[in-house]
């Protein structure tokens, strides 16, 4: 008995301290502060009030927010017609086709950041494109060194990350669901917007929301394809830990990014309880 | 009762790369008949249900709906519904959503959808559990959504592929009462799948008792159990004593088969070459005890080796005297014999009409 709890322990407790206990400390530098090198352990909410009184802080968290809301939404929208058109497929080509849609998954993340940017660069492939097929004139700016720019890097980086479980949600439609709702008279069509869709819509969200997590924290995609004018929420803690060397005040800065992921987080929970299987 | 095909399976075969699972079969099914397909697991009875519903493509042959060809005609476009064996209810529908849904998808109106689910839930019993999910149903229960779910668009023919092997024994017997019961009522075509012999023969008008890939055998259910059509309807399809045997011709020039039962006169016409091997097939009910010592032209003197109590029968096997190694199964009313014990020298007779020859 003793010792079956002594493993269970090991086995819960070990990962929960690995998680909790940097985060443990993160919450509690948070609330220290800086006099001069030093870090002054005297508690203080200094930190916060800085976030919240400076609006350039509180704008780059709203809009990073809304930046990797608008990536997950993409993740979603077209995560789910390619998991959807691999669904579809039957047999082998089926799983060659997903094995590539998840390859880049297996891919160094500076390497895919790099071929972004050779892709939206100023002489790079989509302006090329672009300037070939008649659509511009003279290659744009548009896509490099701003936020669009890390839009659309982080939304093609991170787009394996939506096909795979919005590809599994789908797989967990029993297939006789689908033959019986053409049984009884529908069309591929009706058959997809009242089955499949319903079925597979809570677990494409939950995918789509995993996106947003991943490309809220991420400070390496818009250090390089952003430029000065990407500038994001990420970034801005990795310059208190890297170059302002502000410990406590990034740490309250993620702090708040854990916060805006909690809640996204609860978001998904409550999104999967209300799922009804059988 | 039934009038003409509905129907008609031409050639239907199909394979999987190179295995052949449904050999080319030719089946007429009547309108308004219920008619079950029998058979061992693996014999092809859920690819001939699936190749109807148009969820599989039969590799080859012609499937003729009222005389019209449907091999090409899409699943949602046949007036067929299909209550699947595992029911395939919709989980994020209530009761009434998942029966209302072929209503639905054609665009019936709201209020005529919603009279004709609490008629269809009336007959199935389940007006009360309207609101439910799926989940929150028991096994029969969904059974019976899946079923009402199946005839609210009056489908021309019902498909149903073992729909009840999933319930227990009693549930399994008022549920064959209730389909049998229903059909009469509807008058729809069912097509009812089965592996129990004992569901077969309780419900169907006609059965096709299939094999290997092939129909061994169509019939009702008193002429395959009178006359098996081969070995292996004989043994699948109730209880059987399998005889062997070599026909011959007696004295006075009729057929007779020699085997362990001894000389068999043969039953009427049975047109048998001198010389050739068959197999006689008695069931254990048509065999009838008599004293020993008693002459009966069919009969031989057997051994009793072991009686088997199975309340309103017993089992009786015996060994047949001269042989001393052959067993024969017989089947009494357990009060029609006030006294049998192992050791006992008994007569075996049977009538030569209970005899069915297998070639
Ligand atoms: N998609 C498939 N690919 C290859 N073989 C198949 C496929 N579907 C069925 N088979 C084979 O076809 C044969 C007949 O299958 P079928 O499902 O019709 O049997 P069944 O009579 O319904 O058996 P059961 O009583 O077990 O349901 C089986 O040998 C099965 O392995
Ligand atoms: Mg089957």
């Amino acid at each position: 008995m003793i010792r079956w709890s002594l493993v269970r322990l090991a086995v819960y407790g070990i990962p929960t301290l690995l998680i909790l206990c940097p985060m443990g400390l993160f919450l509690l530098s948070s609330f220290w502060s800086m006099s001069g090198n030093k870090m002054s352990h005297s508690w203080t909410l200094a930190n916060y009030r800085a976030f919240f009184a400076n609006a350039s802080y509180w704008g780059i968290y709203l809009q990073t927010i809304k930046l990797a809301g608008i990536v997950a939404l993409f993740g979603l929208v077209s995560g789910y017609i390619v998991a959807y058109l691999i669904w579809r497929q039957r047999g082998p080509l089926r799983y060659m086709l997903l094995l590539f849609s998840v390859i880049p998954l297996a891919m160094n993340y500076i390497v895919k950041i790099y071929a972004m940017r050779g892709i939206l660069g100023f002489n790079g492939v989509l302006n090329s494109a672009l300037v070939w097929s008649g659509l511009l004139a003279k290659p744009s700016t548009m896509f490099v060194f701003n936020q669009t720019a890390v839009l659309i890097a982080m939304a093609v980086i991170y787009l394996p990350f939506a096909i795979l479980p919005i590809f599994l949600s789908l797989e967990r439609i029993p297939h006789s669901l689908v033959e019986a709702s053409a049984d009884l008279g529908a069309p591929p069509g009706q058959t997809f917007r009242r089955v499949v869709l319903p079925l597979s819509l809570p677990g494409s969200v939950v995918g789509g929301l995993f996106v947003m997590v991943l490309s809220l924290g991420d400070f390496l995609t818009p250090q390089m394809v952003g430029g000065s004018q990407g500038f994001t929420f990420g970034r801005a803690i990795w310059s208190q830990f890297g170059m302002a060397f502000n410990w406590p005040f990034g740490a309250a800065l993620a702090v708040m990014l854990l916060l805006a992921i909690a809640i996204i987080l609860i978001a998904a929970r409550l999104l999967t309880r209300y799922r009804r299987t059988s | 009762m039934p009038q003409h095909a509905i129907l008609n399976l031409v050639g239907v075969s199909k394979s999987y790369r190179d295995v052949e699972v449904l050999q080319p079969t030719d089946l007429a099914i009547e309108d308004g008949e219920f008619i079950t397909v029998l058979g061992p697991s693996g014999s092809g009875k859920t690819t001939i249900l699936r190749m109807i519903g148009g969820f599989t493509a039969p590799t080859s042959g012609q499937i003729l709906f009222q005389g019209r060809d449907i091999v090409d005609v899409p699943t949602f476009q046949r007036p067929f519904n299909t209550v699947f064996q595992d029911y395939a209810l919709f989980p994020h529908m209530r009761v009434v959503d998942n029966v209302g849904y072929g209503l639905r998808v054609r665009g019936v109106a709201k209020a005529e959808i919603a009279r004709k689910v609490a008629e269809v839930l009336q007959i199935v019993d389940l007006g009360d559990k309207a609101d439910r999910f799926p989940n929150a149903l028991s096994g029969g229960q969904r059974q019976r959504v899946a079923l009402a779910r199946a005839i609210i668009c009056e489908p021309k023919i019902v498909l149903l592929d073992e729909p009840l092997a999933a319930l227990d024994a009693e549930l399994r017997r008022s549920m064959q009462d209730f389909l049998k019961d229903l059909q009469r009522r509807i008058k729809t075509t069912f097509i009812f799948i089965t592996h129990d012999q004992q569901e077969a023969i309780s419900m169907a008008d006609r059965i096709v008792v299939m094999n290997h890939g092939k129909i061994e055998q169509i019939g009702s259910p008193r002429e395959i159990y009178r006359r098996p059509g081969s070995e292996f309807v004989a043994r699948f399809f109730g209880e059987n004593n399998l005889i062997p045997g070599i026909v011959e011709q007696n004295a006075a020039g009729e057929a007779c088969i020699d085997s362990a039962l001894g000389r068999v006169i043969v039953p009427r016409d049975a047109s048998l070459a001198v010389g050739s091997k068959v197999v006689m097939a008695v069931r254990p009910e048509h065999i009838k005890l008599v004293p020993a010592g008693s002459t009966v032209s069919q009969s031989v003197a057997a051994e009793v080796r072991s009686v088997t109590f199975l309340g309103a029968t017993s089992q009786i096997a015996l060994t047949i005297a001269p042989q001393g190694n052959f067993a024969i199964r017989v089947s009494l009313p357990t009060n029609d014999f006030p006294s049998l014990s192992v050791g006992d020298q008994v007569v075996a007779a049977w009538a030569p009409d209970d005899l069915t020859i297998l070639h």
